[in-house]
């Protein structure tokens, strides 16, 4: 009977075995871990290594550009942060470009990260906010054409937005108001958004083919500008906590 | 005989369910002279974050940094004979070290850590593709390793590879690597006449060839693709479930931070493990795989690999 089962044991290795197949070798387990990279223990040569950059990084990053009242959020359908973003992009380019400009978009993608604490508000911040050196473009936009916009931008679940007031019900926008009025399809807006999304970065491409106001003022520049008005003016950096894009619940 | 048959049957029944029922035991009983470990240590997303995130109070306060990663890796490799480590792209931008030195300090420290590999995401283009190529030449002297972008006629051209295969004693790991479709994510500007390739057909091939042709133990795709979308758009996971002969898919993109090791089954039945670490290099991960020799081959095509959490050291 023990005979038997060591026989019996020895089938199974020779059927499991397949000769003249390759790889030769096998994984037969797998252990996992993820480690989180805090500070117990660093390696002084990466920080002799760093500081060369970190001291150029320095000499401007650290700048203040203004002081922030409450946090900055990143949220979809919208945040404090998205729609802070915005609104510097409103202000500065009625200030520089159109007077007439009213409705403005930051892309939910386009802002790396997720919050900006309270207080004195760096310029590397603003850096880290906004990394990408993308410029403001100024469109004449038909209110139809900016219903479609405003669709995609339920679709994608919401982002940054100034001048706008609307809601989500099944990936559509409704609801909307511009400026406090209900949106006219037949009247034209003045839209500030950035080149990377009229050329169709996020997938929208209605834009790509209008006449467009091309600036070539940084959108980064713009948030460091509306902060250093306020910072000039002795006053904190405006946050608002409103909401702007609402998720209606079936 | 008939008799004998059925015993032979249910005994090797019960030796199937025991192997199940308690895989770590069993995984832990094979560590003997034939078993050979390699240690993969992985990375995604980390963003030109070259510093820890700063002292504000925010959640990710004291975290990451290059100086700290490495002394985490360094502990690793004094422990571990075998260690790939690899990542996952958008090394570039996000801090002004990347709007300042274009990404040379996110290399040269990838460089020094001994980075065996990394894979081009839709960020490390963002300067440019000249700028990617040119500051890898000058700084990094590990591959670029992407299948699923043409890169001919651009500066890219000769300084990627489709595959490679890395030995480890006896081991040999095939690594492939694919990107996101750049159209639309990325100005096209920046990535030139870079053609986009179907990732799941070109990763397919390649480790095809990595399997059969170049006889590789494994083979590792590390991925920009993202984990996973609502719609249809391809990810790793329908990388992971159309595909074959993928073992592991290192990802990145949806900066993700997975409890656990995900796992796939592919077209031929096969289990195919994904992983993701979220970004800003908060995190390195971890994958300890033990192999065996042919001869002791126990584990069928369509058995389960025995995944178990490391104890923390």
């Amino acid at each position: 009977m023990r005979r038997i089962s060591i026989l019996s044991f020895a089938a199974v290795f020779v059927l499991a075995y397949q000769p003249g197949c390759h790889p030769k070798f096998q994984p037969t387990s797998l252990q996992y871990a993820a480690y989180d990279v805090n500070q117990q223990a660093t390696d002084s040569a990466y920080i002799a290594f760093i500081k060369p950059y970190a001291d150029k990084v320095g000499e401007t990053m650290n700048n203040p550009v203004g002081e922030l009242p409450l946090p900055l959020v990143k949220a979809l359908p919208d945040g404090s942060l998205g729609n802070f973003m915005a609104d510097a992009y409103l202000a500065m380019a009625r200030e520089k470009f159109d007077p007439s400009a009213e409705v403005a978009y930051m892309n939910h993608g386009g802002i790396r990260l997720n919050q900006v604490q309270a207080g004195t508000l760096r310029r590397g911040t603003v850096y880290e906010v906004m990394p990408f050196d993308n410029l403001m473009v100024i469109l004449k936009v038909k209110g139809s054409l900016l219903r479609q916009f405003l669709d995609h931008i339920a679709e994608e679940g919401g982002g940054g937005i100034a001048g706008v007031q609307m809601n989500i019900r099944d990936k559509k926008a409704i609801n909307i108001r511009i400026k406090g009025q209900p949106l006219d399809t037949e009247a034209t807006y003045t839209m500030v958004n950035s080149d990377y999304v009229v050329n169709g970065g996020g997938r929208f491409t209605g834009f790509k083919d209008l006449p467009a106001q091309k600036t070539g003022y940084l959108l980064r520049d713009a948030i460091l500008d509306y902060c250093e008005r306020y910072k000039a003016a002795g006053k904190p950096i405006p946050v608002s906590t409103e909401k702007r894009i609402v998720h209606e619940q079936p | 005989m008939s008799n004998r048959r059925t015993f032979i049957r249910q005994t090797g029944l019960a030796a199937a369910s025991f192997l199940t029922a308690h895989p770590l035991l069993y995984a832990g009983s094979i560590e003997s002279p034939h078993t050979t470990r390699l240690t993969i240590l992985h990375t995604n997303d980390v963003h030109s974050r070259l510093e820890p995130f700063p002292m504000d109070g925010g959640s990710n306060a004291g975290r990451g940094g290059v100086a700290a990663r490495a002394a985490l890796i360094r502990k690793i490799r004094a422990t571990e004979e075998h260690v790939l480590l690899l990542d996952a792209g958008d090394i570039f931008q996000g801090t002004p070290y990347f709007n300042i030195f274009k990404g040379e300090p996110e290399l040269r420290a990838m460089q020094m850590m001994g980075y065996d590999a990394a894979v081009m995401g839709n960020h490390d283009f963002d300067a440019g593709i000249e700028n990617f190529a040119d500051q890898l030449s000058r700084h990094a002297r590990f591959p670029i390793v992407m299948c699923n972008y043409d890169f001919r006629s651009t500066p890219m051209e000769n300084r990627h590879v489709p595959h490679m295969v890395v030995r480890k004693g006896p081991l040999r790991i095939g690594i492939t690597g694919v990107g996101i479709e750049l159209q639309g994510l990325v100005p096209e500007n920046l990535y030139g006449k870079t053609v986009y390739l179907d990732p799941v057909k070109a990763a397919s091939e390649q480790a095809d060839y990595l399997k059969t042709r170049k006889k590789c133990d494994m083979v590792i795709c590390i991925s920009h693709l993202g984990d996973k979308y609502d719609d249809n758009k391809v990810s790793d996971a329908v990388l992971a479930r159309e595909s074959e002969n993928i073992d592991l898919i290192l990802g990145g993109h949806t900066h993700r931070f997975f409890d656990a090791p995900r796992v796939y089954r592919n077209k031929a039945g096969e289990e195919v493990i994904v992983n993701q670490v979220g970004w800003a290099g908060l995190r390195l991960g971890r994958l300890d795989y033990a192999f065996s020799g042919a001869k002791s081959k126990i584990l069928e095509k369509n058995q389960s690999l025995p995944i178990g959490k490391k104890e923390a050291e």
